[in-house]
Protein backbone atom coordinates (compact mmCIF):
# COMPACT_ATOMS: atom_id res chain seq x y z
CA UNK A 1 0.00 0.00 0.00
CA UNK A 2 2.84 2.35 0.96
CA UNK A 3 4.62 1.38 -2.22
CA UNK A 4 1.55 2.22 -4.33
CA UNK A 5 1.28 5.61 -2.69
CA UNK A 6 4.93 6.33 -3.41
CA UNK A 7 4.49 5.21 -7.03
CA UNK A 8 1.61 7.62 -7.47
CA UNK A 9 3.63 10.47 -5.97
CA UNK A 10 6.56 9.81 -8.29
CA UNK A 11 4.33 9.55 -11.34
CA UNK A 12 2.61 12.82 -10.47
CA UNK A 13 6.05 14.42 -10.21
CA UNK A 14 7.00 12.98 -13.61
CA UNK A 15 3.81 14.27 -15.19
CA UNK A 16 4.41 17.75 -13.86
CA UNK A 17 8.00 17.74 -15.09
CA UNK A 18 7.22 16.49 -18.58
CA UNK A 19 8.59 17.22 -21.11
CA UNK A 20 11.64 18.10 -18.99
CA UNK A 21 12.12 14.61 -17.64
CA UNK A 22 15.88 14.95 -17.39
CA UNK A 23 15.43 17.40 -14.54
CA UNK A 24 14.31 14.97 -11.84
CA UNK A 25 16.08 16.57 -8.92
CA UNK A 26 14.03 14.91 -6.20
CA UNK A 27 16.28 12.49 -4.30
CA UNK A 28 13.42 10.45 -2.94
CA UNK A 29 11.87 10.07 -6.39
CA UNK A 30 15.25 9.11 -7.85
CA UNK A 31 15.69 6.40 -5.26
CA UNK A 32 12.18 5.10 -5.85
CA UNK A 33 12.80 4.94 -9.61
CA UNK A 34 15.91 2.85 -9.00
CA UNK A 35 13.97 0.39 -6.93
CA UNK A 36 10.61 0.27 -8.76
CA UNK A 37 10.73 -1.36 -12.23
CA UNK A 38 7.11 -0.36 -12.95
CA UNK A 39 7.79 3.32 -12.40
CA UNK A 40 11.01 3.03 -14.38
CA UNK A 41 9.02 1.57 -17.26
CA UNK A 42 6.50 4.38 -16.89
CA UNK A 43 9.32 6.93 -17.06
CA UNK A 44 10.73 5.25 -20.15
CA UNK A 45 7.33 5.35 -21.82
CA UNK A 46 7.01 9.03 -21.05
CA UNK A 47 10.48 9.70 -22.44
CA UNK A 48 9.61 7.75 -25.58
CA UNK A 49 6.45 9.77 -26.02
CA UNK A 50 8.38 13.01 -25.60
CA UNK A 51 10.96 11.83 -28.10
CA UNK A 52 8.21 10.98 -30.53
CA UNK A 53 6.49 14.33 -30.02
CA UNK A 54 9.85 15.97 -30.58
CA UNK A 55 10.10 14.40 -34.02
CA UNK A 56 6.95 16.17 -35.15
CA UNK A 57 8.30 19.29 -36.75
CA UNK A 58 6.15 22.04 -38.14
CA UNK A 59 7.26 23.36 -41.52
CA UNK A 60 8.55 26.91 -41.80
CA UNK A 61 5.99 29.50 -42.82
CA UNK A 62 6.19 30.70 -46.38
CA UNK A 63 8.71 33.48 -46.87
CA UNK A 64 6.11 36.06 -47.77
CA UNK A 65 3.83 35.59 -44.77
CA UNK A 66 5.17 38.72 -43.10
CA UNK A 67 4.69 40.72 -46.30
CA UNK A 68 1.13 39.40 -46.58
CA UNK A 69 0.36 40.48 -43.02
CA UNK A 70 1.77 43.96 -43.61
CA UNK A 71 -0.20 44.28 -46.84
CA UNK A 72 -3.34 43.32 -44.91
CA UNK A 73 -2.55 46.00 -42.33
CA UNK A 74 -2.09 48.62 -45.05
CA UNK A 75 -5.51 47.67 -46.39
CA UNK A 76 -7.06 48.01 -42.92
CA UNK A 77 -5.58 51.49 -42.57
CA UNK A 78 -6.87 52.45 -46.01
CA UNK A 79 -10.38 51.25 -45.16
CA UNK A 80 -10.28 53.11 -41.87
CA UNK A 81 -9.39 56.41 -43.52
CA UNK A 82 -12.29 56.01 -45.97
CA UNK A 83 -15.07 55.29 -43.50
CA UNK A 84 -17.78 57.80 -42.67
CA UNK A 85 -16.70 57.68 -39.03
CA UNK A 86 -13.06 58.30 -39.88
CA UNK A 87 -12.95 61.80 -38.35
CA UNK A 88 -14.33 60.44 -35.07
CA UNK A 89 -12.14 57.35 -35.00
CA UNK A 90 -9.56 58.94 -32.76
CA UNK A 91 -12.29 59.74 -30.25
CA UNK A 92 -13.52 56.17 -30.34
CA UNK A 93 -9.99 54.93 -29.92
CA UNK A 94 -9.52 57.26 -26.98
CA UNK A 95 -12.69 55.93 -25.43
CA UNK A 96 -11.45 52.36 -25.71
CA UNK A 97 -8.00 53.20 -24.51
CA UNK A 98 -9.10 55.10 -21.46
CA UNK A 99 -12.53 53.81 -20.51
CA UNK A 100 -12.17 55.17 -16.98
CA UNK A 101 -11.69 58.71 -18.26
CA UNK A 102 -14.64 58.29 -20.61
CA UNK A 103 -16.74 57.14 -17.69
CA UNK A 104 -15.76 60.18 -15.61
CA UNK A 105 -16.54 62.41 -18.57
CA UNK A 106 -19.99 60.89 -18.86
CA UNK A 107 -20.63 61.44 -15.16
CA UNK A 108 -19.56 65.10 -15.47
CA UNK A 109 -21.80 65.60 -18.49
CA UNK A 110 -24.70 64.07 -16.61
CA UNK A 111 -24.10 66.27 -13.57
CA UNK A 112 -23.84 69.34 -15.80
CA UNK A 113 -27.10 68.58 -17.57
CA UNK A 114 -28.84 68.06 -14.20
CA UNK A 115 -27.49 71.41 -12.95
CA UNK A 116 -28.63 73.20 -16.12
CA UNK A 117 -32.10 71.71 -15.83
CA UNK A 118 -32.42 72.74 -12.19
CA UNK A 119 -31.29 76.28 -13.01
CA UNK A 120 -33.76 76.53 -15.87
CA UNK A 121 -36.57 75.27 -13.65
CA UNK A 122 -35.77 77.80 -10.91
CA UNK A 123 -35.28 80.65 -13.34
CA UNK A 124 -38.49 80.01 -15.20
CA UNK A 125 -40.75 80.23 -12.17
CA UNK A 126 -41.73 83.76 -13.18
CA UNK A 127 -42.44 82.65 -16.71
CA UNK A 128 -44.57 79.86 -15.40
CA UNK A 129 -46.53 82.39 -13.38
CA UNK A 130 -47.06 84.47 -16.50
CA UNK A 131 -48.08 81.40 -18.37
CA UNK A 132 -50.67 80.77 -15.75
CA UNK A 133 -51.84 84.38 -16.17
CA UNK A 134 -50.56 85.87 -12.88
CA UNK A 135 -47.82 88.38 -12.27
CA UNK A 136 -45.54 88.44 -9.24
CA UNK A 137 -48.32 89.91 -7.14
CA UNK A 138 -50.86 87.38 -8.30
CA UNK A 139 -52.60 89.78 -10.68
CA UNK A 140 -54.02 88.38 -13.91
CA UNK A 141 -51.79 89.53 -16.71
CA UNK A 142 -52.96 87.22 -19.46
CA UNK A 143 -52.38 88.70 -22.88
CA UNK A 144 -49.71 90.98 -21.54
CA UNK A 145 -46.96 90.64 -24.05
CA UNK A 146 -44.48 93.09 -22.59
CA UNK A 147 -43.80 95.61 -19.89
CA UNK A 148 -41.44 98.50 -19.56
CA UNK A 149 -41.20 102.27 -19.33
CA UNK A 150 -42.30 105.13 -21.46
CA UNK A 151 -39.15 106.52 -22.99
CA UNK A 152 -40.14 110.13 -22.56
CA UNK A 153 -41.83 110.16 -19.16
CA UNK A 154 -40.29 107.04 -17.75
CA UNK A 155 -43.79 105.98 -16.72
CA UNK A 156 -44.22 102.25 -16.31
CA UNK A 157 -46.21 100.72 -19.15
CA UNK A 158 -47.48 97.32 -20.12
CA UNK A 159 -48.42 96.11 -23.55
CA UNK A 160 -51.54 93.99 -23.57
CA UNK A 161 -52.35 92.50 -26.95
CA UNK A 162 -51.73 95.45 -29.26
CA UNK A 163 -52.49 98.21 -26.74
CA UNK A 164 -50.10 100.14 -24.54
CA UNK A 165 -51.32 100.91 -21.02
CA UNK A 166 -49.77 103.40 -18.71
CA UNK A 167 -49.79 101.94 -15.28
CA UNK A 168 -49.07 105.13 -13.38
CA UNK A 169 -45.98 106.34 -11.62
CA UNK A 170 -44.90 104.15 -8.80
CA UNK A 171 -47.17 101.37 -9.82
CA UNK A 172 -46.04 98.16 -11.40
CA UNK A 173 -47.00 95.91 -14.13
CA UNK A 174 -50.66 95.18 -14.45
CA UNK A 175 -51.49 95.95 -10.88
CA UNK A 176 -53.10 99.28 -11.61
CA UNK A 177 -54.96 97.97 -14.61
CA UNK A 178 -56.32 95.12 -12.69
CA UNK A 179 -57.36 97.06 -9.65
CA UNK A 180 -58.84 100.10 -11.42
CA UNK A 181 -59.74 99.02 -14.92
CA UNK A 182 -60.42 101.88 -17.25
CA UNK A 183 -59.73 104.53 -14.56
CA UNK A 184 -58.00 107.76 -15.19
CA UNK A 185 -54.32 107.41 -15.10
CA UNK A 186 -51.55 109.90 -14.91
CA UNK A 187 -51.21 111.65 -18.19
CA UNK A 188 -48.17 110.47 -19.93
CA UNK A 189 -46.60 110.62 -23.24
CA UNK A 190 -46.03 107.43 -25.06
CA UNK A 191 -43.34 107.78 -27.60
CA UNK A 192 -43.82 105.49 -30.50
CA UNK A 193 -40.99 105.54 -32.92
CA UNK A 194 -41.95 106.96 -36.23
CA UNK A 195 -45.24 108.25 -34.88
CA UNK A 196 -46.35 111.45 -33.19
CA UNK A 197 -47.16 111.30 -29.50
CA UNK A 198 -50.56 109.86 -28.76
CA UNK A 199 -51.45 112.89 -26.65
CA UNK A 200 -52.27 113.58 -23.08
CA UNK A 201 -54.96 111.94 -21.05
CA UNK A 202 -55.14 108.75 -23.03
CA UNK A 203 -55.01 105.55 -21.16
CA UNK A 204 -53.88 103.53 -24.05
CA UNK A 205 -52.10 103.73 -27.32
CA UNK A 206 -52.19 101.33 -30.19
CA UNK A 207 -48.98 99.53 -30.83
CA UNK A 208 -47.86 99.97 -34.37
CA UNK A 209 -45.32 98.17 -36.32
CA UNK A 210 -41.91 99.62 -35.71
CA UNK A 211 -42.87 100.73 -32.21
CA UNK A 212 -40.16 100.52 -29.66
CA UNK A 213 -40.36 100.27 -25.90
CA UNK A 214 -37.75 99.85 -23.29
CA UNK A 215 -37.94 97.59 -20.33
CA UNK A 216 -36.69 98.45 -16.84
CA UNK A 217 -33.14 97.74 -17.92
CA UNK A 218 -33.38 100.02 -20.92
CA UNK A 219 -33.50 97.15 -23.40
CA UNK A 220 -35.99 96.98 -26.21
CA UNK A 221 -39.09 94.97 -25.61
CA UNK B 1 9.75 32.49 -25.79
CA UNK B 2 11.00 36.03 -26.22
CA UNK B 3 8.64 38.79 -25.20
CA UNK B 4 8.14 41.90 -27.28
CA UNK B 5 8.96 45.18 -25.56
CA UNK B 6 6.10 47.16 -24.08
CA UNK B 7 7.29 50.26 -25.95
CA UNK B 8 6.72 48.57 -29.28
CA UNK B 9 3.25 47.52 -28.17
CA UNK B 10 2.47 51.09 -27.08
CA UNK B 11 3.66 52.42 -30.43
CA UNK B 12 1.38 49.95 -32.19
CA UNK B 13 -1.48 51.05 -29.96
CA UNK B 14 -0.80 54.62 -31.01
CA UNK B 15 -1.24 53.60 -34.63
CA UNK B 16 2.27 52.72 -35.79
CA UNK B 17 1.80 49.98 -38.35
CA UNK B 18 5.56 49.82 -38.90
CA UNK B 19 6.12 48.73 -35.32
CA UNK B 20 3.70 45.88 -35.82
CA UNK B 21 6.22 44.40 -38.26
CA UNK B 22 8.45 43.68 -35.23
CA UNK B 23 5.65 41.74 -33.60
CA UNK B 24 5.04 39.73 -36.77
CA UNK B 25 8.74 38.97 -37.11
CA UNK B 26 9.04 37.75 -33.52
CA UNK B 27 5.88 35.66 -33.26
CA UNK B 28 5.44 34.45 -36.83
CA UNK B 29 7.27 31.18 -36.23
CA UNK B 30 5.80 30.08 -32.86
CA UNK B 31 2.32 31.11 -33.93
CA UNK B 32 2.65 29.26 -37.20
CA UNK B 33 3.82 26.04 -35.56
CA UNK B 34 1.06 26.23 -32.94
CA UNK B 35 -1.64 26.80 -35.56
CA UNK B 36 -0.15 24.14 -37.82
CA UNK B 37 -0.35 21.52 -35.08
CA UNK B 38 -3.68 22.67 -33.70
CA UNK B 39 -5.27 22.42 -37.15
CA UNK B 40 -3.60 19.11 -37.87
CA UNK B 41 -5.92 16.82 -39.76
CA UNK B 42 -7.50 19.71 -41.62
CA UNK B 43 -4.53 21.03 -43.57
CA UNK B 44 -4.65 22.01 -47.17
CA UNK B 45 -2.56 24.23 -49.37
CA UNK B 46 -2.00 27.62 -47.76
CA UNK B 47 -4.53 26.91 -45.02
CA UNK B 48 -2.20 27.57 -42.09
CA UNK B 49 -0.66 30.67 -43.70
CA UNK B 50 -4.12 32.13 -44.23
CA UNK B 51 -5.08 31.39 -40.64
CA UNK B 52 -1.90 32.97 -39.24
CA UNK B 53 -2.37 36.04 -41.41
CA UNK B 54 -5.94 36.44 -40.13
CA UNK B 55 -4.72 36.03 -36.55
CA UNK B 56 -2.14 38.81 -36.93
CA UNK B 57 -4.72 41.10 -38.53
CA UNK B 58 -7.13 40.44 -35.68
CA UNK B 59 -4.36 41.23 -33.24
CA UNK B 60 -3.59 44.48 -35.08
CA UNK B 61 -7.22 45.56 -35.05
CA UNK B 62 -7.60 44.80 -31.36
CA UNK B 63 -4.18 45.73 -30.04
CA UNK B 64 -5.62 48.71 -28.17
CA UNK B 65 -7.50 46.22 -26.05
CA UNK B 66 -4.22 44.82 -24.70
CA UNK B 67 -3.40 46.39 -21.36
CA UNK B 68 0.31 47.07 -21.15
CA UNK B 69 0.00 48.12 -17.52
CA UNK B 70 -1.15 44.65 -16.51
CA UNK B 71 1.14 41.69 -16.04
CA UNK B 72 -0.37 39.71 -18.90
CA UNK B 73 2.28 38.59 -21.37
CA UNK B 74 1.72 39.76 -24.90
CA UNK B 75 2.53 36.29 -26.25
CA UNK B 76 -0.27 34.84 -24.11
CA UNK B 77 -2.69 37.39 -25.52
CA UNK B 78 -1.59 36.50 -29.04
CA UNK B 79 -1.89 32.75 -28.44
CA UNK B 80 -5.37 33.28 -27.02
CA UNK B 81 -6.42 35.00 -30.25
CA UNK B 82 -4.77 32.20 -32.25
CA UNK B 83 -6.53 29.46 -30.35
CA UNK B 84 -9.94 31.14 -30.57
CA UNK B 85 -9.47 31.73 -34.26
CA UNK B 86 -8.54 28.08 -34.88
CA UNK B 87 -11.55 26.86 -32.91
CA UNK B 88 -13.78 29.12 -34.93
CA UNK B 89 -12.24 27.80 -38.18
CA UNK B 90 -12.75 24.21 -37.09
CA UNK B 91 -16.35 24.92 -36.19
CA UNK B 92 -17.06 26.82 -39.40
CA UNK B 93 -15.62 24.14 -41.61
CA UNK B 94 -17.41 21.43 -39.71
CA UNK B 95 -14.30 19.53 -38.87
CA UNK B 96 -15.40 17.26 -36.11
CA UNK B 97 -12.84 15.34 -34.14
CA UNK B 98 -13.74 11.74 -33.74
CA UNK B 99 -13.75 10.29 -30.31
CA UNK B 100 -10.75 8.38 -29.11
CA UNK B 101 -12.84 5.24 -28.75
CA UNK B 102 -13.85 5.48 -32.42
CA UNK B 103 -10.22 5.75 -33.31
CA UNK B 104 -9.19 2.77 -31.20
CA UNK B 105 -11.90 0.63 -32.80
CA UNK B 106 -10.99 1.84 -36.25
CA UNK B 107 -7.34 0.97 -35.79
CA UNK B 108 -8.05 -2.72 -35.61
CA UNK B 109 -5.25 -5.20 -34.99
CA UNK B 110 -2.06 -3.44 -35.77
CA UNK B 111 0.90 -5.11 -37.41
CA UNK B 112 3.79 -5.15 -34.99
CA UNK B 113 6.24 -2.65 -36.47
CA UNK B 114 9.17 -4.64 -35.07
CA UNK B 115 8.14 -7.75 -36.98
CA UNK B 116 8.14 -5.95 -40.31
CA UNK B 117 11.70 -4.77 -40.02
CA UNK B 118 11.08 -1.72 -42.22
CA UNK B 119 13.67 0.88 -43.01
CA UNK B 120 14.17 3.39 -40.23
CA UNK B 121 12.90 6.25 -42.35
CA UNK B 122 9.72 4.51 -43.42
CA UNK B 123 9.00 3.51 -39.85
CA UNK B 124 9.52 7.04 -38.64
CA UNK B 125 7.19 8.35 -41.33
CA UNK B 126 4.53 5.87 -40.33
CA UNK B 127 5.03 6.78 -36.69
CA UNK B 128 4.61 10.45 -37.48
CA UNK B 129 1.40 9.83 -39.37
CA UNK B 130 0.07 7.83 -36.46
CA UNK B 131 1.04 10.50 -34.02
CA UNK B 132 -0.46 13.41 -35.91
CA UNK B 133 -3.66 11.41 -36.24
CA UNK B 134 -3.57 10.64 -32.53
CA UNK B 135 -3.03 14.32 -31.64
CA UNK B 136 -5.84 15.34 -33.98
CA UNK B 137 -8.17 13.00 -32.10
CA UNK B 138 -7.48 14.60 -28.71
CA UNK B 139 -10.23 16.77 -27.25
CA UNK B 140 -9.43 20.40 -28.02
CA UNK B 141 -8.63 21.37 -24.42
CA UNK B 142 -6.10 18.56 -24.08
CA UNK B 143 -4.64 19.22 -27.51
CA UNK B 144 -4.09 22.96 -26.93
CA UNK B 145 -2.62 22.31 -23.49
CA UNK B 146 -0.09 19.69 -24.58
CA UNK B 147 0.92 21.65 -27.70
CA UNK B 148 1.57 24.80 -25.69
CA UNK B 149 3.48 22.88 -23.06
CA UNK B 150 5.53 20.62 -25.28
CA UNK B 151 6.23 22.74 -28.33
CA UNK B 152 5.99 26.30 -27.09
CA UNK B 153 7.51 25.40 -23.70
CA UNK B 154 5.06 27.61 -21.83
CA UNK B 155 4.61 27.44 -18.07
CA UNK B 156 1.42 26.02 -16.58
CA UNK B 157 0.47 29.55 -15.49
CA UNK B 158 0.80 30.91 -19.03
CA UNK B 159 -1.19 28.02 -20.48
CA UNK B 160 -3.89 28.56 -17.86
CA UNK B 161 -4.13 32.19 -18.92
CA UNK B 162 -4.41 31.28 -22.60
CA UNK B 163 -6.96 28.54 -22.04
CA UNK B 164 -8.78 30.64 -19.44
CA UNK B 165 -8.80 27.93 -16.79
CA UNK B 166 -6.99 27.05 -13.58
CA UNK B 167 -3.46 25.69 -13.36
CA UNK B 168 -4.91 22.48 -11.91
CA UNK B 169 -7.11 22.04 -14.96
CA UNK B 170 -4.13 22.57 -17.25
CA UNK B 171 -2.12 19.91 -15.42
CA UNK B 172 -5.01 17.51 -15.56
CA UNK B 173 -5.56 18.12 -19.29
CA UNK B 174 -1.90 17.58 -20.09
CA UNK B 175 -1.86 14.41 -18.02
CA UNK B 176 -4.93 13.05 -19.81
CA UNK B 177 -3.51 14.04 -23.19
CA UNK B 178 -0.29 12.16 -22.44
CA UNK B 179 -2.19 9.13 -21.19
CA UNK B 180 -4.31 9.11 -24.35
CA UNK B 181 -1.30 9.51 -26.59
CA UNK B 182 0.62 6.79 -24.76
CA UNK B 183 -2.34 4.50 -25.21
CA UNK B 184 -2.75 5.27 -28.91
CA UNK B 185 0.95 5.07 -29.60
CA UNK B 186 1.62 2.08 -27.37
CA UNK B 187 2.99 -0.07 -30.18
CA UNK B 188 5.65 2.49 -31.01
CA UNK B 189 6.71 3.61 -27.57
CA UNK B 190 9.02 0.71 -26.82
CA UNK B 191 10.78 0.83 -30.18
Amino acid sequence: MEHRKECEEVRTLLRNLAPNLEEIGDEKAGKHLEECPECRAYLEKMRSLDKMLGLWEAPKPEGNLQARVMAGIAQIEKDRSKGILAPFRSLVQFRFRVPAYAFVLLILLFAFSVAVNVAVMLGSSKNRQIARGKNERGVDIRNVVGEGRDIASQTPIVIRDDTVFHTGAGDRTGNYLESVPGATVQPALVVIMGMPPTGLGTVSSTVEKGSSYLDDKGESL
Amino acid sequence: MDEISRDIIRNCQNGSAECFANIVALYERPLFSFVYRLLTGSHREGYVEDAVQEIFLKAYKNIRGFRTERKTRFSNWLFTIARNHCLSLLRKRGIRTRSLDDEREKRGPMVDPRSRNPGQEALQKEMMEKMTTAVAQLPEGQKSAILLRHYECLSYEDIAQILDCSVGTVKSRIFRARENLMHLMEDYLSL
